[in-house]
């Protein structure tokens, strides 16, 4: 997903006008309709997809995974960024940005001031924020919510309960009460790639 | 109102988030919280371990909960004095665990260590490796990691701070190198460095200078092209002729990176029609080009016709390459250029009085130059 400054958005709007005029007609899982122009098209690969391969008429693209509430904003999320630079390969023949390095860590702290206050009305309370989560500004905000929070935090900021309670593995500070116990022999029982009895108990 | 919560979300969803998190987060603060996500975690498999002053005191139990088979990015960084973390790393730590590691970080290295380290890692997954070294003679070092690059089939090299590196390393044709950083190179270095290396796309170092009585043709004569794609210098200092001749053996450049640490004499870098000229002559594949030069005020008089000559066509529509003039109000001497936005170390002072090629106005900004123009951030 897209994330861009002011500048940047009202720099590009030569780049889709022509873009944008066929349209089509998503619906929600409730009913909820929508005609969304072809720049916005351009930002879902699924609406794209389908578009592409069938001629639908004025008959909706049938959205069975979202609600009409979450449908809204994220139309009015993907007009507002339809106009965005699409991020070019740097090479023609290879997508690979000679640059960019695929360990090093993402950005998170790259989030344009209009989506900062988009995804603010999104909150874990109503649980809608896990609704958009399959935006990638939603992934970073919830990794910004989390970053260096103490595991208590987290629990209470998302309302996680134990499970099940009392038997430790969940129990709240298990791990950040053995910070200081470091042990200086590697347990490697502790660190296999399914679920392992927790080595703090 | 919806069921919808952190531990509820797919896999793919939680480890997209893993991606923007550091291992301690995914560790010791999402690890605990239940079963799922206790199972998720361990199931994570692009972990990025980091010693640093920051994590030294949990990096210990951090390394014990890490999948070491999920380990793909081991980073041991010294503190600003230079003390380096190699040894307390060995001490608590066995490399040859990470069967999956594929980038290496080093710092404050030494030969002793870089034997030790070549020796321990058993993985072919290796791809990536970046050493600095405090020790003054680089020479013994890089002569260890001649036969690493061969053995792990490294793609991705970072020589931090290793001037004249090349010519201790006896480049071979089959090198897998695509991508390579060093300190100040010489001339023939550069020229071994585009002959040996067919697979390098990306080039990064701070010098390019004359060998000692060479005199660099103003073009190349042979018939020999590189394949580069990126090239990056970062304290660069070489004349108009000297920046044609290098760049005559790279025609297919799609990346330019020029930055200078010192002021230079105001001359052609700092004039739009040079570089729309010389880009058009030579580099006609060129996408992305970042600039960052400064000047004293000598010679500078007028801002906006200079800004002028960033706004033809050619940067405006074709390229779209949006270029900013800047003076620093705490430091008038100074006049910057620079194209927006750039990745450039320029110190933490930013506040400056900035004409953009944008729309040729003057604003006070304090704008960090690794950032886009902001219309309610920066006053006219």
């Amino acid at each position: 997903m897209a994330t861009t400054t002011d500048s940047s958005n009202t720099s590009a709007t030569t780049t889709t006008e022509n873009a944008t005029s066929k349209t089509i007609k998503i619906q929600s899982n409730d009913g909820e309709t929508h005609e969304i122009d072809q720049g916005v098209v351009e930002q879902s690969s699924t609406i794209k997809t389908l578009s592409d391969l069938m001629d639908l008429g004025d008959v909706p693209i049938p959205l069975p995974n979202v609600k009409g509430s979450i449908l809204t904003p994220i139309v009015e999320f993907c007009n507002y960024h339809k106009n965005d630079p699409k991020p070019e390969p740097l090479d023609d023949d290879d997508d690979d940005d000679p640059n960019k390095d695929i360990y090093e860590p993402k950005r998170s702290d790259d989030i344009c001031e209009w989506d900062q206050n988009f995804i603010k009305r999104f909150t874990v309370q109503e649980g809608t924020l896990f609704d958009i989560i399959m935006a990638t500004v939603g992934c970073k905000t919830i990794a910004n919510m989390v970053r260096g929070k103490a595991s208590s935090e987290v629990r209470e900021m998302f309302n996680i309960s134990y499970d099940p309670p009392g038997e430790g593995l969940n129990a709240p500070n298990a791990i950040e009460s053995q910070a200081g116990t470091v042990p200086t022999t590697q347990d490697t029982s502790a660190t296999g790639p399914s679920p392992q009895p927790d080595p703090m108990n | 109102m919806t069921d919808a919560s952190l531990p509820t979300l797919p896999v793919e969803v939680i480890h997209r988030i893993f991606s923007y998190c550091d291992t301690q987060t995914i560790l010791l603060s999402i690890r605990p919280l239940c079963k799922r996500l206790y199972s998720i975690v361990n199931a994570y498999n692009l972990f990025e371990l980091t010693l640093d002053p920051k994590s030294e005191s949990t990096f210990p139990l951090v390394y014990r909960l890490t999948p070491s088979e999920g380990v793909v990015t081991l980073n041991i960084l010294r503190c600003k004095s230079g003390y380096s973390r190699i040894h307390f790393f060995q001490s608590i730590c066995d490399i040859r665990r990470f069967t999956r590691l594929r980038s290496l970080t080093m710092q404050g290295v030494t030969e002793k260590d870089l034997i030790q380290f070549f020796q321990q890692i058993s993985t072919d997954t290796l791809t990536s490796l970046s050493i600095d070294s405090n020790e003054k003679d680089i020479s013994k070092l890089v002569s260890h990691v001649k036969p690493a690059i061969e053995k792990f089939k490294i793609q991705k090299l970072r020589l931090h701070g290793f001037h004249h590196a090349i010519k201790h390393m006896s480049l071979s044709v089959g090198c897998a190198l695509q991508h390579l950083e060093v300190g100040i190179c010489h001339y023939d270095e550069y020229m071994t460095v585009l002959q040996h290396l067919p697979h390098l796309q990306t080039m990064l170092m701070k010098q390019c200078i004359m060998n000692e009585g060479m005199t660099m043709p103003l073009t190349s004569h042979s018939k020999f092209r590189s394949l580069l794609k990126s090239l990056t210098i970062t304290d660069f200092s070489l004349s108009e002729q000297q920046l044609q001749s290098l760049i005559s053996f790279t025609p297919t450049l799609i990346h330019l990176k020029l930055t200078a640490e010192k002021c230079r004499r105001f001359n052609s870098v700092f004039d739009g029609s040079y570089w729309e000229d010389f880009i058009r002559n030579n580099l006609p594949s060129l996408k992305k080009f970042e600039i960052f030069f400064c000047t004293g005020t000598n010679g500078v008089d007028d801002f906006a016709q200079l800004i002028t000559r960033f706004r033809t066509p050619f940067w405006v529509e074709e390229k779209r390459w949006l270029v900013a003039w800047a003076f620093a109000t705490w430091r008038s001497d100074d006049i910057w250029l620079y194209t927006v936005p750039i990745d450039a170390d320029i110190g933490r002072v930013l506040h400056r009085c900035e004409i953009s090629s944008r729309d040729g106005m003057c604003r006070l900004t304090n704008r960090h130059l690794n950032t886009m123009f902001h219309t309610t951030a920066d006053k006219v």
